[in-house]
């Protein structure tokens, strides 16, 4: 099997040749609608397409919006559409994504269309975390007028991303919570964000591709809707999710990538023994249901732990797979 | 129901518009200010913070909650300084440096401010000499609270007590400490006085600190 014959026989529930890295098996190629929102790591403030304050310290593994009562893209939810310019899809210039895809063997290697900051991500960006939290609550109906507008931003963005450079895979971010519980309570959730979410889903879909849904958070009480919006694998699922008991209350409907303690490893003082044992575990315990993928769940900072949690993956990935042949 | 559950209730709803005229009625009617601070406010933060630690209730409805309270506590502020009411405690609090989260830093600020301390938020990307600034500026500090969300920036909580030390100052406050990937075991390593979960337990643990 080649690496995309070996993901899809995870993903399916079929035997896999290995377990493995996920990432061999995908490119993220550098699209311009993503690009315009990379910060650079330079510790200043930066502005993305949105309009949102972004700072990325050095060393950090990514970008942080850093809004203040001075720089909130959206002061009032209720004057959302005055003070909201949704940047545009159509007119930018593909030629790097372009060449990038060309370069890629595309029968080894799934194209995926990374599109970050999901609806519910995009609106703390907008407005700041406590605001935005507290316009769920207290204006739902403005905040799902304009969650309508970046979700059909995100629809139009998916439809060029497939007019461009047909990827295999939508990756879409949206971290629904924290390690600790979700964000918002699940029946805000259901009525402000679902209706939208499943939307994109179906629309990734209506073009041939498939959504793999990022969220390295607690989503376990959302899985059932996850399920029933059509998304073909959740990636980054922690372990702070009960996983096996998810498996078990979806029956493999919900495929699932990641399981690694990430946290729990990435730290200075963790011994490779220990390092390789988490990985291990996170085999042990979530590979017998089924289309589930080990993998870890975020990345992690210090090289060598990265470097020691990969290897396990594939040496014991390869070993448990021609151990455990799927019946 | 009296209007201190009104008060109570409405604050646990995050009804920010009723509480205000709720808790103005009950200066009306003669109330004592302190006791509809800690007859009222208080005690629904409280509510609220048990069920955000048990998993029942979720950020926004904190962050409702606590404006709500902030609102009834805007009415109070007047009466309660015409009472010589002084606040349980001064804390302060912010993301150690390198780090830029700030949601649960703030939810912390928020559930320790509801239990009637006064917080100074230095933000987040906070470096160790910030909090020794304002430790040797502010000699009525009890309580200092240091987050990390991410393995890489939790050291700097470390760093942080250690400067708390080096300049002398460790004996004059408290140290509370969390985030994602902290826990009671690195919390006892770099020695500091408390490790909490969530919010909600820190405003409990906050008060035991200062209560002894």
């Amino acid at each position: 099997m080649n690496q995309r014959e070996n993901m899809m026989a995870i993903l399916e529930g079929r035997q896999p040749d290995y377990y493995g890295n996920f990432f061999n098996a995908v490119k993220i190629v550098s699209d311009p609608i993503r690009m315009a929102d990379v910060c650079p790591a330079d510790g200043r403030e930066h502005r993305d397409s949105w309009g949102t304050t972004c700072v990325r310290l050095p060393d950090a593994p990514g970008k942080h919006p850093h809004i203040t009562d001075e720089n909130k893209v959206v002061s009032d939810i209720e004057r959302w559409r005055e003070q909201l310019v949704v940047p545009p899809v159509e007119g930018l210039d593909w030629s790097q994504a372009k060449a990038e895809v060309e370069a890629l063997d595309r029968d080894e290697t799934f194209v995926m269309f990374w599109s970050a900051q999901g609806l519910f991500e995009r609106s703390h960006f907008l407005m700041g975390m406590e605001d935005a939290f507290c316009a769920y609550l207290e204006e739902p109906e403005e905040m799902a007028a304009m969650l309508r507008a970046i979700a059909d931003f995100k629809i139009a963005s998916i439809r060029e991303a497939h007019a461009q450079i047909r990827p295999d895979i939508v990756y879409f971010h949206d971290d629904w919570g924290s390690k600790q519980n979700l964000f918002l309570p699940p029946d805000v959730w259901r009525e402000v964000i679902k209706p939208l979410h499943a939307e994109i889903v179906q629309a990734t879909h209506d073009l041939g591709m498939m959504f793999i849904h990022h969220a390295d958070c607690i989503c376990e009480p959302l899985v059932d809707d996850m399920v029933e919006m059509g998304i073909d694998a959740w990636q980054g699922v922690i372990p702070q999710n009960d996983i096996v008991a998810i498996q078990r209350r979806t029956g493999g409907r919900l495929p699932m990538i990641g399981g690694v303690d990430s946290a729990a490893i990435d730290t200075e003082e963790a011994t490779e023994e220990e390092i390789r044992a988490e990985v291990r575990r996170c085999i042990d315990a979530y590979c017998p249901a089924g289309r589930f993928f080990p993998a870890l769940t975020s990345h992690l900072f210090h090289e060598r732990n990265s470097r020691i949690a990969l290897d396990e993956l594939e040496r014991y990935g390869r070993q448990w797979a021609a151990e455990h042949p799927v019946a | 129901m009296t209007i201190l559950d009104d008060i109570s209730s409405a604050v646990q709803r995050g009804k920010r518009k009723e509480v205000a005229p709720l808790v103005q009625q009950a200066l009306d009617e003669g109330l004592d200010p302190v006791a509809i601070l800690n007859d009222g406010l208080v005690p629904a933060m409280s509510v609220i913070g048990e069920k955000f630690s048990a998993g029942e209730a979720f950020v926004p409805e904190m962050l409702v909650a606590a404006r709500a309270m902030a609102a009834g506590t805007e009415v109070l502020k007047p009466r309660l300084a015409e009472a010589g009411a002084e606040p349980l405690g001064k804390a302060v609090i912010g993301t150690v440096r390198g780090d830029m989260h700030d949601i649960g830093k703030n939810l912390v600020r928020m559930m320790i401010e509801s239990k009637g301390f006064e917080v100074t938020d230095l933000g987040v990307d906070v470096a160790p000499e910030q909090f020794v600034t304002f430790i040797q500026e502010n000699d009525d500090v009890d309580i200092v609270c240091c987050s990390a969300l991410l393995t890489t920036t939790m050291p700097e909580i470390g760093a942080t007590i250690r400067a708390i030390e080096e300049a002398g100052l460790r004996d004059r406050v408290k140290v509370m400490i969390g985030g994602a990937p902290v826990t009671q075991a690195f919390a006892d390593e770099v020695g500091a006085d408390a490790y909490t979960v969530d919010a909600g337990a820190a405003a409990v643990r906050a008060v035991e600190l200062v209560r002894g």
